[in-house]
């Protein structure tokens, strides 16, 4: 006899417009910061590390938050 | 002398394998032709009269369109298969759970049902006529085994019978035809008898259907299903009068105009097209355990005429797929066809849309006797990379499979699962770097002579 469990989407459907918004806003915020900083920084004050963190949280705040939005809205992937 | 032994030994064995070694004792069939297809239910008592055995075996003629059961004593679904073709039958085998004694007897209970065994009879009629039709059949049990004593019930939907097949003995009741008893009936014995009467049910069948189930691992079951019906009643004579439709729609009593259709209690966000585009006459409404989806044609369907679109809907996937918890593997469980009253089905297609990186896939389907073939194909929608593979498995003549339920189960690793979300971060960080190395890339023509 073979054990069946029903199979439950890792995050409950119900929140995927709210998540889509939390993440987009945030991501957005983030990604802001990150291009107003490379845009505006002199070539003196680089720092490798600093920006590839600063990309690193904007992508992937931002790209949960287009990943939430692709879900919220009826396009399940 | 010897010789003689030899020619008794395959004469035995030939007449055993002619007549088999079961015995019909009794047998009682039950044929409604109320609908459009013709519904047997056949109560058999059969005693093994060879050695043990653990398959029994039914005739079909093969002319037929058949879809055949096979309940025991429990109301067990016995696998059923196709063997050979024998005169004009087709003999099917069903295979029992445990093996059966010699000389002990056995009840079974078969529901078979013929499609397109029901001929409309005038063949045109017009708007406003009443609908009759014909049915042939063999007047007693198909079976390769000799049958004791049986006897048939044809039951009509209306006591307007114009004739019936007198083979004796025969009653009529108001709304009844009762064949038999016949005894000691042999083997394959085919004597045909034909009814013609009033029948009023719709004679819409579906051409082709196609159904497909698209899985989300992120919670979602996408149902669609694409129509391709037929109105297989008498044939409408002349113009179609709109004015004398909408004057009185219940005068045609054989039209169509509309298609009910049991869905899933949990279904939503429900639409209804056809090529040319939205059709909003469709409506639903809740019932305890379904929701009955109303569908109305942007035309009625009057005998000899097609019609197709197709529906959709959304599903929980909590509901319909589990995981195996010994083997990791994923189980979808979903109904195989269309649930709408009395309808049967030429070509069934029905595909899978699996999550990307599915692999080893398998599927189940009810115990049927048509042949079923499958193949594989890929599809690349949203935020795919390689393409998720598609199982179609297509069979033919289907009915009550439709209510039932097919399996399918594959592998997948948790991380194809977060593909897609990766994906999307990737193309967010893959921007980020582009940002960055363009603000580090010079671009202008001429150099800025630093102070």
């Amino acid at each position: 006899m073979t054990r069946l469990e029903p199979y439950y989407s890792p995050i409950d459907p119900i929140l995927y417009p709210i998540f889509a918004f939390l993440f987009v806003v945030v991501g957005l915020a983030f990604l802001a910061s990150f291009i107003v900083a490379q845009i505006t920084n002199q070539k003196s004050q680089r720092n490798l590390y600093r920006e590839l963190t600063m990309a690193l949280v904007a992508s992937i705040t931002l790209g949960l938050g287009g990943f939430f939005v692709f879900l919220a809205s009826g396009i399940y992937v | 002398m010897n010789k003689n032994i030899l020619l008794f030994i395959i004469v035995l064995i030939g007449i055993n394998a002619v007549c088999g070694q079961w015995l019909n004792q009794d047998v009682t069939r039950t044929i409604d032709l109320t609908t459009q297809i013709s519904k047997s239910i056949i109560q058999i008592k059969a005693k093994n009269t060879g050695s043990d055995s653990s398959t029994y075996q039914f005739a079909i003629n093969k002319s037929y369109k058949a879809s055949l059961a096979v309940l025991d004593e429990q109301s067990k679904d016995l696998p059923v298969r196709f063997v050979e073709t024998k005169q004009e039958f087709n003999i099917y085998e069903a295979k029992f759970n445990s093996v059966v004694k010699s000389g002990s007897t056995v009840s079974l209970k078969v529901a078979l049902t013929l499609l397109q065994q029901m001929k409309p009879y005038p063949e045109h009629i017009s708007q406003t006529e009443t609908q009759l039709v014909t049915y042939k059949d063999n007047v007693y049990f198909s079976s390769p085994y000799q049958t004791e004593t049986q006897k048939t019930t044809v039951k009509v939907p209306t006591g307007r019978m114009e004739s019936f097949t007198d083979i004796e003995p025969t009653q009529s009741k108001s709304s009844q035809v009762i064949y038999g008893p016949y005894k000691d009936v042999k083997g394959l014995q085919q004597t045909e008898f034909t009814v013609h009467f009033e029948n009023n049910s719709p004679f819409l069948m579906l051409n082709k259907l196609e159904k497909e189930y698209e899985v989300s691992m992120w919670g979602n079951l996408a149902v669609e299903t694409n129509y391709y019906f037929e109105h297989r009643g008498a044939k409408l004579k002349g113009a179609f009068s709109r004015l004398d439709y909408q004057r009185n729609p219940s005068a045609s009593a054989s039209h169509v105009s509309e298609i009910k259709e049991i869905v899933p209690r949990d279904s939503a966000d429900f639409y209804y097209r056809d090529q040319i585009g939205n059709i909003s006459t469709s409506t639903y409404t809740y019932n305890t355990n379904s929701i009955t989806l109303k569908i109305v044609p942007r035309f009625p369907l009057y005998g000899g005429w097609k019609n197709e679109f197709y529906t959709g809907y959304n599903l929980p996937i909590d509901k319909f797929l589990s995981r195996d918890l010994d083997t990791g593997r994923y189980v979808l469980n979903v109904s195989m066809g269309v649930n709408i009253e009395g309808i049967y089905v030429g070509d069934h297609e029905i595909r899978f849309v699996l999550p990307e990186g599915a692999s080893d896939i398998e599927f189940k389907l009810p115990n049927q006797i048509q042949p079923v073939s499958h193949r594989f194909e890929n599809r690349k929608t949203f935020l795919d990379t390689v393409g998720r593979p598609v199982l179609i498995i297509s069979t033919h003549d289907t009915t009550y499979e439709n209510l039932r339920y097919v399996q399918v189960s594959f592998n997948l690793s948790y991380f194809s699962i977060f593909h897609e979300a990766l994906l999307v971060t990737g193309a967010v960080f893959a921007f980020c770097i582009l940002v960055m190395i363009l603000t580090r890339v010079d671009f202008s023509l001429s150099k800025v002579k630093s102070n």
